[in-house]
């Protein structure tokens, strides 16, 4: 019964999600833009969730990094969004918790530096990590890595 | 009138004793008029056509260029890894080409696809294709055919590269290890391309001095005339519309007029000299042509004369060659001419082929004139048709028949959003709706909807799927060939299609601001322009000549016979080239325009010689024998000379020379066959027999 009722939750909030426009969506997350990881200088804002584990996560940031013209037109906002197989909570967490938390995330993302996790963070962290976690379920963010490109509503 | 014989023997008298003046006057005129006009060949067939197009005209006001496109078909034995490297290389070598813009092939293709590893990733992958080895290549275009269609057949053995350039490509240098096909057309003249047109008219002109004359005064005579003529009439032309440009169709009028004209005077003045002494051969070539040759001027410059005041330079310069180069002909002819050939004369002055004439005398004396009336009622029918769907489809007349071909055009915009990809979505549709053979529509519609189907979405395009589209556009740089600055190009390949009535629609098309940027459909869309103008004006100068003969000769039925002579030939050519599902293009219209031209003197010279004859009282058959001897000889000569001349000029790459070559040999033959077989019996039909000297009481 409990399954029953957690599945049919789950594809409400699918359903939910779905039905979302682009402009409700930019307006779950413009409350938490401050606690993504600017990358480049565009007028077009785009919301980026990845997991840095994630393989595919690894090769979008890779690909932005190599291409200053992507970084040029575009404004990337990314939240990091654990894709639970993946286990990457404690790394989300220590990157977060860095002084240059993009750096800290070139490093690992595309450096594919190794860094030993934190295992406990600030509260800061955790709301962080919470805050971006809530919206990301309201937006429906199912992919990694998940875009949502805002050029009308900067 | 045709019976008056002018007194010319004070005006031969002078001419021989100042002969050396008059040639050196001539000469140095000609020199020093060439030298100071300095007259500007077109080199380009497309700038030609190009310098009014109203398409043109409205690309370069946006500033958009326009670039050549051509198709370089390869075929190989197969495909493998070798064979892949080396078309891979030959794409790199196309690319590398000065001038070259772009070139689209299998080879410049990507894959769009998401790495379906995982369903968790929305990151769509373009990868190029020539990335993978030969053997998923080819497993993959063959699973995935439709992008890449126009580029490779099913079994892998023929490869097209398509390459957009600034100017046109030449191969000659390049090293293609296949065998292979470049379908654009030589538009643009080499020095070659003039020496060989040059070179064709000389040797046609001396082979015909020594085949029927046996001599080269002839052929010396020729070439004079026809390079005076050639340098008075452009140096006129300079003084009249201030134009110094040349193309190579005006010079082809030019040479045509030269030698038609000329041959009716030489010839005169050869066989006179079987008879005569050269002088009085002198002055029978100029009093028995004076008249017939002086009016050619006003049929041709009033049949021909509405096309002066045609909004196009283009045609009144075409238009204009023909006139200036009949008068100055002319009077090269009277003036030059005797003086020159004072210095000669003939040893054998019998025309050995003259003999013939007596056979078509013979014969066409007994016609029928059931079968006659049968052929007039038929042409005058297939006139009426040709004129009806004239007037009424004018634009369904002239179709351009192409196997393959691009047209690329540029479409302004501000933003790409959901409403601009619609608009040309709709466009894509309807082009296909109203014209056959569109293979392929390529804009940026179709690469954002491959971006975006990569990811196999479940629901409707929206905005959010179109900027993640347009992300990944810009992320593989696959944006360039789609979208510049300010405008999207759209690529049309056309496969077994009318180019002619797809450009006439894209002309029409009004929901899209369109703007031709191919150099092709931009001349073909201006040639369409002038095709409809020099149709119409070919025939009102039948039926100018029509109403001019029938005042010179004072009959409405010389008038008729002037008017159906010159139709037949043209109504049997457009009904040939409809048969035979050949274009009815412009440079169909300028063969049509030179056979005008040489027509319309061949038939003032034989009524002249006809009804001449009749009035001193000579019979039917006599005054047909006189007239095939007398101006038959000349009218043939001249046909042949510039049939074979045509012919051969066929052979050049030059593409509008090719055409004015093919459709100009097969017309003159058909002139030739009309002036032979239908004229001089139409002549005879028209003859009542009345106006002999006998018979009026008139006295020579």
């Amino acid at each position: 019964m409990t399954v029953l009722l957690f599945l049919w939750c789950f594809i409400s909030m699918e359903a939910v999600a779905k039905e979302l426009s682009t402009k409700q969506k930019v307006a779950l997350l413009q409350p938490i833009e401050h606690y993504a990881m600017q990358y480049g200088e565009g007028d077009i804002k785009v919301y980026v969730f990845v997991d840095p584990k994630c393989p595919h996560s690894q090769d979008f940031i890779s690909m932005l990094f190599e291409s200053p013209k992507m970084r040029t037109i575009y404004r990337y906002y990314i939240f990091f969004y654990e894709l639970k197989r993946f286990n990457s909570h404690d790394l989300i967490g220590t990157i977060y918790a860095s002084p240059k938390p993009l750096q800290r995330l070139l490093e690992v993302m595309v450096g594919k530096k190794e860094i030993d996790p934190l295992r406990e963070f600030e509260p800061a962290v955790t709301e962080k990590i919470n805050a971006i976690e809530d919206v990301a379920e309201q937006v429906g963010v199912s992919k990694r890595p998940y875009l949502i490109i805002a050029k009308e509503w900067n | 009138m045709y019976y008056h014989t002018p007194d010319t023997s004070h005006f031969v008298t002078f001419i021989r004793r100042f002969r050396a003046w008059v040639i050196a006057i001539f000469i140095l005129l000609s020199v020093g008029v060439f030298a100071f006009i300095k007259p500007e060949l077109i080199s380009s067939d497309t700038f030609f056509w190009l310098s009014e197009s109203k398409q043109f005209q409205k690309t370069t006001q946006q500033e958009y260029s326009t670039s050549n496109i051509g198709r370089l078909s390869v075929k190989t034995a197969g495909f493998d890894e070798s064979t892949k490297k080396r078309l891979q290389s030959l794409q790199a070598e196309l690319e590398y080409q000065p001038g070259v813009e772009q070139v689209e092939s299998l080879f410049a293709s990507h894959i769009v696809y998401n790495d379906r590893t995982s369903d968790e990733s929305e990151i769509v992958k373009a990868l190029p294709i020539g990335h993978l080895s030969a053997e998923k290549m080819l497993t993959f275009v063959k699973n995935f055919p439709e992008p890449y269609e126009r580029f490779v057949n099913d079994d892998f053995t023929e490869f097209n590269f398509i390459i957009h350039s600034k100017n046109q490509l030449r191969f000659d240098h390049m090293n293609i290890p296949f065998e292979h096909h470049y379908s654009e057309p030589v538009v643009e003249a080499q020095l070659g391309h003039y020496l060989w047109y040059v070179g064709v008219i000389v040797l046609v002109i001396v082979l015909m001095s020594r085949i029927l004359f046996r001599n080269y005064i002839a052929a010396f005579g020729a070439i004079s005339v026809t390079l005076l003529t050639l340098i008075w009439t452009f140096s006129l032309m300079y003084l009249f519309t201030g134009s110094k440009q040349i193309h190579i169709a005006m010079s082809l009028m030019v040479v045509s007029i030269a030698i038609g004209h000329y041959l009716y005077f030489y010839y005169r003045w050869h066989v006179s000299q079987f008879k005569n002494d050269s002088i009085r051969a002198i002055e029978k070539s100029i009093n028995r042509n004076l008249h017939p040759a002086v009016w050619t001027l006003p049929v041709l410059i009033l049949s021909l004369g509405s096309l002066l005041f045609a909004d196009s330079k283009i045609v009144t310069m075409l238009s204009l060659s023909l006139m200036v180069s009949s008068a100055v002909a002319y009077i090269v002819s009277i003036v030059f001419l005797p003086a020159f050939l004072s210095y000669f004369s003939v040893s054998h002055p019998r025309v050995g082929f003259a003999r013939i004439c007596y056979w078509f005398a013979n014969h066409e004396i007994h016609y029928n004139p059931k079968l006659l009336k049968g052929f007039m009622v038929a042409s005058l029918i297939l006139l009426v048709t040709i004129v009806v769907r004239l007037a009424m489809t004018p634009d369904g007349f002239f179709d351009k028949h192409v196997t393959q071909n691009t047209i690329t055009l540029k479409v302004p915009f501000e933003d790409i959003d959901l409403d601009t990809l619609q608009k040309i979505e709709t466009f894509e549709s309807e082009l296909r709706i109203h014209n056959h053979g569109i293979e392929k529509v390529d804009s940026v519609v179709t690469i954002l909807k491959r971006l975006d189907m990569a990811n196999k979405p479940q629901t409707a395009f929206d905005e959010q799927r179109l900027l993640q589209a347009l992300f990944f556009l810009e992320l593989y740089d696959l944006k360039q060939s789609y979208i510049d600055k300010d405008a999207l190009n759209i690529s049309i390949t056309l496969h077994n299609a009318d180019q002619s009535a797809v450009i006439r629609w894209l002309e029409g098309y009004k929901a899209l601001p369109i703007y031709f940027t191919d150099v092709e459909s931009l001349s073909e869309s201006s040639k369409m322009d002038k095709t409809l103008i020099l149709a119409f004006s070919s025939l009102s100068a039948l039926l100018m000549i029509g109403v001019i003969m029938g005042i010179i000769f004072r009959s409405a039925k010389v008038g008729f016979v002037g008017f159906i002579a010159n139709a037949i030939p043209i109504v049997w050519f457009t009904v040939f080239m409809m048969v035979f599902n050949f274009e009815l293009s412009i440079e169909a219209l300028i063969a049509m325009t030179i056979s005008v031209g040489l027509t319309s003197d061949t038939i003032i010279h034989f009524g002249y010689k006809y009804f001449r004859s009749r009035y001193f009282g000579r019979t039917r058959k006599h005054a047909l024998e006189i007239m095939f001897f007398y101006s038959g000889v000349p009218a043939i000569t001249s046909a042949v000379v510039l049939m074979i001349v045509f012919a051969l000029l066929t052979l050049t790459e030059l593409q509008s020379l090719q055409l004015i070559g093919a459709y100009g040999a097969i017309l003159m033959l058909i002139s030739l066959l009309s002036d032979l077989f239908i004229l001089p019996v139409l002549l005879l039909a028209v003859d009542n027999g009345n106006k002999t000297n006998h018979e009026s009481g008139k006295h020579i």
